[in-house]
């Protein structure tokens, strides 16, 4: 049984980064939100009347889409970083904020692994982690679902300490 | 008009046959080894009072339709007649006792229902007067447990020595099944008081407390209501009143607030009381609606000392408590009132008392790095420009030096004191983060209260090499995390690692499977 204290030889030590199909889905998730945008932005190219040449605005949300869906995906990727470490899970994330989250193994109370269905399509899942703390559960996405599994299980073995809850 | 059957819970369990023995099927630590003989012949029917205080509780809203016209008395007369007899047969089937290690509450006149909550689930007991109990001088009784929104025992009238008994029993019980060290057999001491509120207290509570912020609520609401009509008919005051009307108004307006204000303090705080019995806090307050809350110490995650502008100026503060869970019926915003106002010395106190550690009164707080007043001035200097060019766009360009130069004193002013109000430190196990304009707010957490940190950082916060490290903590909604703005992100780092390894310390000894 894995405990909190014990050296754990399995945990990986070292900052991980998310698997790399992650990116990919990202993208996928972002570009699929530029065209909403553009399709909505060329329907009030068509029907409204604008001060400016027709189609300008499409061009325009079209080309600020397609920059903001290469580019922020690629940096959030890059950001993020997950440790399982000897107490505690450590998470970097964010593009313009960037947040650092540290989540003792002991202050769990439940373990979720959750996948939606594109997630399923590339093969990951999420794992949400909560605790008693109010509304700041952690989330680490696109894991490889095996993986995602696996942690956990074994997450779910750490003794909790919830304290005067 | 048959009485509400209310849904059975968890800790319910229907029985058709009263007479059968239900405690075979009931798991139960072993009983307590000296017997509370008195506490197993407590029990009996509702305080006869409940017969005249059901009826008129139906009757109310239709007796004032009376009054106005709308509906005969003779109506109002069947209605009582009914009422009277469902009451009555209510009453009658309405019983208590306690008997198993539990609570057991038999009730419901179609619908029958047995409820039994075991002494180890109470969470709080809590006793209410509303006006009709003072009447007719009887106290309901609510038996709280763990989790679960609503109150799952509720004696609706009880007499007032019965009902205090039966308190101080089933606390008594709880604290046994849950192995606290209670002074079983001995006389209790006279719980010692912590905090109370005197009326001049309360009346200068009410002058500086948040109340005041009521009215500019009531101005938007009929700002809502009445919308362009006001606005207008504010444009045409100055000809119909003058400017000695004006200002009279504006007095006159002041005046009632202030009132108000005082009004609904005394009413909600009259009687303060913190008294400290054991491992919890009582609570007593309350001038119509006498309540009086038990809120167990170890729920308590923070406490915040806060002070408003008005109240900083004069030295005072209120004092809060964080709770885990619900927050006993005493909430505002998430969070429990410990004292409405005190001089800052004895706010500290409190919280050093409820917190059970030393030295918190004393502190000295480590202010932020000089980046953050940097910060702060730059975000005001930038206010001010926007603020001055959209003028200078709109009216004119004297008009937008002007605007600057006004604007300018009260930005850097808040500015300087922004940043003047942040500071942190540790004491005694105990963290401790000030920060706060308008409301300043010490907020006083202990260390192995926090569940999980988190340190932000905005791109600003990355130029200025400062972060925010926050103390998630079990709060209920409505509060807020204990928070160090613009920490210097170095020690805001080492500051996270720090307190992730003492959080959750591991235990010493391996504790066998299955247990906590």
């Amino acid at each position: 049984m894995v405990t909190a204290t014990d050296p754990a030889p399995t945990l990986e030590s070292g900052l991980l980064p998310l698997d790399p199909r992650v990116r990919l889905l990202w993208w996928v998730e972002a570009a699929l939100a530029a065209m909403l945008f553009t399709a909505v932005a060329g329907v009030v190219d068509a029907f409204a009347p604008l001060p400016v040449p027709r189609g300008a605005l499409t061009l325009m949300v079209a080309a600020v889409g397609a920059a903001l869906a290469g580019a922020v995906p690629a940096i959030r990727y890059s950001r993020w970083r997950y440790a399982l470490r000897e107490q505690d899970l450590w998470l970097r994330r964010g593009v313009a904020w960037v947040t650092i989250s540290v989540i003792p193994y002991r202050r769990l109370q439940f373990v979720d692994t959750r996948q939606g269905p594109l997630e399923r399509l590339f093969g990951l899942s999420q794992l949400v982690v909560h605790t008693a703390a109010l509304g700041t559960s952690g989330h680490l996405p696109g894991l490889d679902t095996a993986t995602a599994e696996n942690l956990r299980e074994r997450l779910a073995e750490v003794e909790p300490d919830v304290a005067a809850v | 008009m048959s009485p509400p059957s209310e849904p059975p819970s968890r800790a319910s369990r229907p029985s058709p046959d009263q007479a059968a023995p239900f405690e075979a099927s009931i798991s139960l630590p072993p009983p307590p080894p000296q017997p509370h003989s008195a506490a197993e012949q407590m029990g009996g029917r509702l305080h006869p009072a409940a017969l005249v205080m059901w009826p008129l509780e139906r009757a109310l809203p239709l007796l004032a339709l009376a009054i106005f016209g709308v509906l005969s008395w003779i109506i109002i007369g069947v209605f009582l007649i009914f009422s009277g007899a469902a009451s009555t047969l209510r009453y009658l089937r309405f019983s208590w006792r306690i008997e198993g290690g539990a609570l057991v509450i038999d009730q419901g006149v179609l619908n029958r229902q047995r409820r039994v909550i075991p002494f180890d689930r109470i969470q709080s007991v809590e006793l209410v007067r509303k006006l009709r109990h003072r009447a007719l001088g009887v106290v309901e009784a609510r038996v709280e447990t763990v989790g679960g929104d609503s109150t799952e025992g509720r004696l609706e009238a009880l007499g007032v020595e019965q009902a205090r008994a039966l308190r101080s029993v089933l606390l008594r019980e709880r604290d046994l099944r849950h192995g606290v060290s209670a002074a079983a057999g001995q006389p209790e001491p006279p719980a010692p008081v912590l905090a109370s509120m005197s009326p001049g207290r309360l009346l200068i509570a009410g002058m500086t407390g948040g109340r005041v912020g009521v009215a500019a609520v009531l101005v938007g609401i009929a700002e809502q209501v009445f919308g362009q009509r006001l606005l207008t008919a504010l444009e045409r005051l100055p000809g119909v009143l003058g400017v000695r009307g004006i200002i009279l108004a504006a007095l006159a307006i002041l005046v009632v607030v202030f009132l108000l204000s005082v009004v609904a303090t005394t009413v909600a705080y009259w009687d303060f009381t913190v008294t400290r019995e054991r491992d919890a806090l009582r609570i007593r307050r309350g001038l119509l609606q006498q309540r009086s809350d038990t809120l167990p110490l170890r729920r308590v995650q923070a406490v915040r000392v806060e002070q408003n502008l008005i109240r900083r100026a004069f030295g005072l503060a209120a004092v809060r408590a964080d709770v885990a869970g619900r927050a006993g019926g005493n909430d505002e915003g998430g969070t429990t009132v410990l004292l409405p106002l005190a001089p800052w010395t004895e706010a500290v106190t409190l919280a050093q008392a409820v917190l059970d550690r030393e030295g918190l009164a004393g502190a000295p707080l480590a202010p932020m790095p000089l980046r953050a007043r940097r910060r702060r001035l730059v975000r005001a200097v930038a206010f001010v420009a926007v603020a001055a060019a959209a003028v200078g766009f709109s009216l004119g360009w004297t008009e937008a030096a002007l605007a600057g130069v006004a604007l300018s004193i009260p930005a850097i002013g808040g500015a300087l004191e922004s940043y003047r109000a942040l500071g942190h430190c540790e004491v005694d196990g105990v963290m401790v983060a000030r920060a706060g304009l308008l409301v300043r707010r010490t907020t006083f957490v202990p260390v192995e209260r926090v569940q999980t940190l988190a340190l932000a950082r905005s791109p600003f916060q990355r130029l200025a090499g400062l972060a925010t490290l926050e103390l998630q903590i079990a709060r209920s909604l409505g509060g807020a995390d204990p928070t160090l703005i613009d920490i210097d992100a170095a020690l805001g780092g080492s500051l996270l690692e720090s307190l992730a390894q003492r959080v959750a310390p591991p235990r010493r000894q391996p504790s066998p499977a299955g247990s906590g």
